[in-house]
């Protein structure tokens, strides 16, 4: 076996030369046809270059099949390489039959069961893994057999929970409990945990109820897995067992002084549900340091829900309020209150609010003064602010009711700054300034009320005035990343990001800021895509998969099985990233402008793999699309007591649903936690991006980059299968969600390349006249929409440029260059279609060829005029004039006594990087 | 309306509002992953049941964290805080204190035993030293350099910046209390020197 030669053909497939790499299979199957592994090379080639997925597996296959190939086989680098082979051609599901068949042979070969367990855990393949470890359990002995049985047990409960074939689902966890009755008596709780678990698969709930409440009566409440006590919980929920709740939440609750909320809700519902009217006697006897405890005050409102006690609501309320109304959660603990509608909302904050704490305060002349003042009031003024939204929302969003708001708001925060922060500087060294709050409701607010770029450029103003003092503060940073973004001033949102050192996992959760549309917006490689974005791309560079497998490894290792499921989720929810293939696909558009001048050949390589693409672009089950870990939640509606007893905050199905569809976990909330919060955030489609894409967008996108590769032939193998999936997405997706998820012009792309394919089609099919003339009128409507919009992009239409502009500019060149290429390939493809002999080369001639000249024109006269320069003269001109009002007359930043000299100078580098876009656009 | 619920891994891709915190540090994956693996029982959550008013649904936000493990030999055998961290959102409100206690209720007995927690924490991060101290730990040793990148300290390069100090709080096990020491503040050593295994 010629080892170098085996690694230069890997070398060669990997820097994408596939010539050499067909050279070298060639080559080394001459010198020895009967190699396995020479033909299994052949077979990777077909997988990787030809992306013949069939023929691959089919001769894969067949050296499978025979027994004379198993010596050859059992050698780790060719099995690793068939594997491979069925993995990557979407059947994943063989891997398990060619070790059984392996195994038939030499059934006590445990290195290969042990090659098999590690390689179904690499490859997060569930199904085989259960099989592995089955099989590793049969083959150890003495002391590694507790062990063993304990993961193939668990196993059995991963492959249930994973499971869609009913009699497996049945079956498995039985399987599952018989072995681990071999191992009786299970020894600690998270062997225990197994048992529990296969139980509930079987349906045995009364079962895992008493496992678990035998180790509760046995050990001390603080030496038990929490996962067992919590489950506990949820079991006797389910069963209707509020006796047994009672006792149990009774014991900890006040003899274990376990202070829980979990315990607490448990502890009421079961209450109500026996009609124990001791309830409010137990809570007005608690002790006094319980009586005041957060948890605590806040079941006490819950009892005055759930009794429909207005009384008590009010009392217990009030009564929270005096305690933790001067903290920061005091919102975001009772907004579920006060927008029940069965809360006197006038009362709290005419009543208690302004009359008691406003008054107590002694505000009106308290606001004028030069007082110390202290982190509580600080608090208190900015909480009673939020909740005076929430009494007039309707008229604060109007145009003066916002204005009145917006400036209570800023004397407030004056008052704060003045007589705390002064004071207090020391403290932002280690803390946050909640007084910061009150300028990010404003901005909520005030963008929600009146959005204009001139508002825009406001907000960034007094953000950045924020900064100047308290410069670590996360949420005022996200804030102006969107700002940026909106303005189009990436590489401000980009020192922005770098300065809230985002790495690791946040990369995945967060890299959006960065990357939406920045193909259509920012394709700048320099200061952008080459020194943010590539780096952050890093994060999903496979190498750190092995390790994570490790310890994925190590979790059976260690019998840390309760981590093992969410492990799983895990990793697959990254392998399937959104974020990651978004991005990835936005390379490939920045590709496409440059035709092909930019390569990121190296990121392709480990991220943007071909057939991963394909799979994930065409797997039934994501047509319908699937969102993940992003507002995931517990749909409890309308009801007070909430519970979350697993523990999981991402509450999703089971893991196997992200195998093959992207897994969405961008996080769009956190900035939304502070200020006004949620209520306020239909102010996200104004200011974003464009429209959030979504799961089909995706799709589509990654299928049209992967359609333009080489023309459709429409003779339903290779790529017309990929037109299939194209036009599924299409036709099954409303209108409605299409145009939630794209811009105008994307849609008009999309449209395009759809029509234009569909003709090609039409033509191979000889469809009727009258069909190809539809398709041909659509085509032409289509390109005269692009042209008459690019047309627009003129100094009379665009003021201040933001994104929009931008991007509207950069897709219909990027539209106009794919599409001449493409159709150039179609011509010579199909030489009979495009020839001026076809009976249906005038309507070609007319809807397509002469619209893309039309289009070409469009875009030359729009260099010819100078329209670019002509915009950036009057962007210039607006800004200017803008920055001379606000410097002068703007009354929030009066108010906020921001200097004219600060303004200046945000507009002096808001000015500069402009100049970096019309450099850019210019370069396009 | 705080409980105490197991972390997993799942949960790393909701942290950021715990996790931009500019002093809580963001671990490669694999640290966390260490963590889950070893120590599945002392890695756990503070999570808080919150509305949204916009899909009218009950959800949760993660309020903060405990990353623990343990580690040493003999007299040695201790629970290490490794991390804890709470949401800005939800501070002053005693959860990194509650946090704290569940490690040492979790750790003090039986499966862990431990004869003490321990802890290293910046000279300079005055909030947590007051916080730790509340929670009766005491400094039982400077550690030189311990967030410097100086590959030849010495002890004398005392540096608030750089060094950390290493707290500790018996438990019950340590009857004698062996395991702290009044005058710690005074006892300086070189991060190498620490090392338990
Ligand atoms: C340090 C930190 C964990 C404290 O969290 P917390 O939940 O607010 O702490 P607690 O409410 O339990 O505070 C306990 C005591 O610490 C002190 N303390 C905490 N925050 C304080 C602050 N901002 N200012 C002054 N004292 C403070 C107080 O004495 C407090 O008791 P009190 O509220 O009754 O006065 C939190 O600020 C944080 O996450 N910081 C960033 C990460 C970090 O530094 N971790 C520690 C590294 S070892």
């Amino acid at each position: 076996m010629s080892t170098t030669k085996i690694s230069s053909f890997f070398h060669a497939l990997d820097s994408e030369n596939p010539k050499v790499a067909k050279e070298t299979v060639n080559k080394l199957l001459k010198k020895n046809p009967s190699s396995i592994h020479y033909q299994l090379l052949e077979c990777y080639y077909k997988l990787k270059i030809d992306h013949n997925y069939q023929e691959a597996y089919d001769k894969s296959l067949d050296l499978v099949t025979n027994p004379a190939n198993y010596n050859q086989l059992a050698d780790t680098q060719v099995l690793t390489l068939l594997l491979d082979i069925f993995n990557q051609s979407n059947h994943a599901n063989d891997v398990s039959k060619i070790f059984e068949l392996l195994l038939k042979k030499q059934p006590f070969n445990t290195s290969l069961i042990n090659y098999w367990f590690h390689y179904s855990l690499t490859n997060l393949n569930i199904p085989s893994l259960q099989k592995a470890s089955f099989h590793l359990q049969k083959v150890t002995s003495n002391d590694e057999k507790h062990h063993a049985s304990l993961a193939a047990a668990y196993n059995f409960y991963l492959a249930t929970i994973n499971n869609h074939n009913v009699m497996e689902k049945n079956l498995f966890p039985q399987l599952g409990l018989k072995l681990l009755n071999t191992v009786e008596p299970l020894k600690s709780d998270q062997e225990i945990f197994i048992k529990v678990k296969l139980l509930i698969a079987c349906n045995q709930v009364d079962q895992a109820i008493e496992v678990i409440a035998k180790l509760i009566d046995t050990k001390k409440f603080n030496e038990i897995d929490i996962t067992l006590v919590l489950i506990y919980l949820e079991l006797l929920h389910q069963t209707n067992n509020y006796q047994k709740i009672h006792d149990f939440t009774n014991h900890v609750l006040f003899d274990q002084k376990f202070n829980d909320f979990n315990f607490w809700n448990y502890w009421l519902l079961a209450a109500s549900k026996l009609g124990n009217q001791e309830v409010l006697k137990s809570m007005e006897n608690l002790p006094s340091e319980l009586k005041t405890s957060r948890n605590v005050l806040l079941t006490y409102i819950n009892c005055g829900f759930l009794f429909k006690d207005d009384e008590l609501i009010k009392k217990s309320v009030a009564q929270y309020y005096e305690y933790y109304g001067n903290k920061k959660c005091a919102y975001s603990d009772l907004i579920k209150y006060v927008k029940n509608p069965a809360f006197d909302t006038q009362w709290f904050i005419n009543d208690l609010l302004l009359g008691k704490y406003y008054k107590d305060l002694g505000l009106d002349t308290k606001l004028s003064q030069k007082t110390k003042s202290t982190i509580q009031e600080v608090t208190m003024l900015v909480n009673l602010q939020k909740f005076k939204f929430l009494q007039n929302e309707p008229h604060l969003l109007s145009g003066t009711g916002s204005k009145e708001y917006i400036a209570e708001n800023i004397k407030i925060f004056n008052y704060c700054y003045d007589n705390y922060l002064v004071h207090n500087k020391d403290l932002l060294k280690t803390d946050y300034f909640i007084g910061n709050e009150l300028l990010i409701m404003n901005l909520q607010v005030e963008l929600s009320a009146n959005f204009s770029k001139q508002s825009v450029i406001r907000q960034v103003i007094i953000l950045r005035y924020v900064l100047s003092f308290s410069p670590e503060d996360f949420i005022v940073k996200l804030w102006l990343m969107k700002l940026y973004n909106y303005l189009n001033l990436a590489t401000l949102t980009a020192e922005t990001f770098n300065s809230l050192s985002i790495k690791n996992v946040q990369i995945d959760t967060l890299n959006h800021y960065l990357s939406t549309r920045m193909a259509s917006t920012f394709p700048d490689m320099d200061k952008y895509i080459n020194s943010v974005i590539l780096k952050n791309l890093k994060f999903y560079d496979d190498s750190q998969h092995d390790y994570l497998i490790h310890f994925l490894n190590n979790c059976y290792t260690n019998e840390s099985f309760t981590k093992i499921e969410k492990y799983f989720e895990f990793m697959k929810k990254l392998a399937a990233s959104y974020e990651k293939f978004y991005s990835f696909a936005e390379l490939m558009e920045i590709e496409e402008l440059t035709s092909g001048r930019t390569k990121f050949a190296d990121q392709k390589k480990s991220n943007y793999d071909y057939s991963n693409l394909i799979k994930l672009n065409t797997n039934n089950n994501i047509i319908q699309g699937k969102k993940a870990s992003t507002n995931d939640h517990d749909h409890v509606h309308d009801s007070i007591l909430s519970f979350n007893t697993t523990g999981e905050i991402c509450n999703n199905s089971s893991p196997t649903d992200y195998q093959w569809s992207y897994s969405d976990n961008r996080d769009f909330t956190t900035e939304w936690n502070a200020g006004i919060g949620h209520i306020l955030r239909s102010l996200d489609t104004k200011l974003s991006v464009g429209p959030r894409t979504g799961d089909q967008y995706l799709k589509l996108k990654n299928l049209r980059h992967l359609l333009l590769k080489s023309p459709i032939d429409f003779d339903g193998k290779g790529n017309s299968k990929l037109f299939d999936s194209f036009e599924k997405i299409l036709v099954e997706t409303s209108q409605e969600l299409l145009d939630k998820q794209f811009t105008e012009v994307e849609r008009l792309e999309i449209d395009l390349y759809y029509n234009f394919w569909k003709l090609v089609r039409s033509l191979l099919s000889n469809d009727k006249k009258e069909i190809i003339d539809q398709q041909l009128a659509a085509i032409s409507t289509i390109f005269a929409t692009i042209i008459g919009e690019f047309g627009k992009i003129t100094a009379a239409y665009v003021d201040v440029v933001n994104w929009e502009v931008a991007h509207k500019y950069i897709t219909t060149i990027r539209l106009y260059k794919s599409f001449n290429k493409s159709f150039k390939a179609y011509k010579q493809h199909f030489p009979r279609l495009f020839n001026k002999n076809h009976p249906q080369y005038q309507g070609m001639s007319t809807h397509v060829i002469d619209h893309l000249s039309e289009l070409q024109k469009s875009i030359q006269d729009s260099h010819n005029d100078n329209r670019l320069k002509q915009i950036s003269v009057k962007n210039k001109t607006m800004l200017n004039g803008l920055a001379s009002t606000m410097i002068t007359e703007d009354e929030q930043l009066k108010k906020l006594n921001i200097d004219g000299n600060f303004t200046k100078e945000v507009f002096k580098v808001v000015e500069a990087r402009y100049e970096t876009i019309f450099q850019l656009l210019n370069r396009v | 309306m705080t409980s105490i619920v197991p972390f997993q891994a799942t949960d790393l891709f909701r942290l950021n509002p715990v996790n931009l915190d500019v002093f809580t540090e963001n671990f490669p994956l694999t640290f966390y992953f260490q963590y889950l693996s070893e120590w599945p029982t002392l890695f756990y959550k503070s999570i808080e049941p919150t509305y949204n008013v916009e899909l009218l649904t009950n959800e949760f936000v993660c309020s903060g964290y405990m990353m623990g493990k343990t580690e040493g030999r003999k007299m040695d055998w201790h629970a290490h805080i490794t991390a804890v961290t709470v949401n800005p959102a939800y501070r002053r409100l005693g959860l990194a204190s509650l946090l704290c206690v569940q490690l040492e209720e979790l750790t003090k007995s039986d499966p862990y035993n431990v004869y003490f927690v321990d802890l290293f924490v910046k000279v300079t991060n005055k909030l947590a030293l007051v916080l730790y101290e509340k929670l009766g730990y005491s400094v039982y040793r400077r550690v030189v350099g311990y967030y410097g990148s100086n590959p030849n300290p010495s002890v004398k390069d005392v540096d608030d910046d750089t060094d950390a100090y290493d707290m500790r709080k018996a438990m019950m096990r340590d009857t004698k209390k062996q395991s702290v020491r009044a005058n710690g503040r005074d006892v300086r050593v070189l991060p190498h020197e620490i090392n338990f295994d």
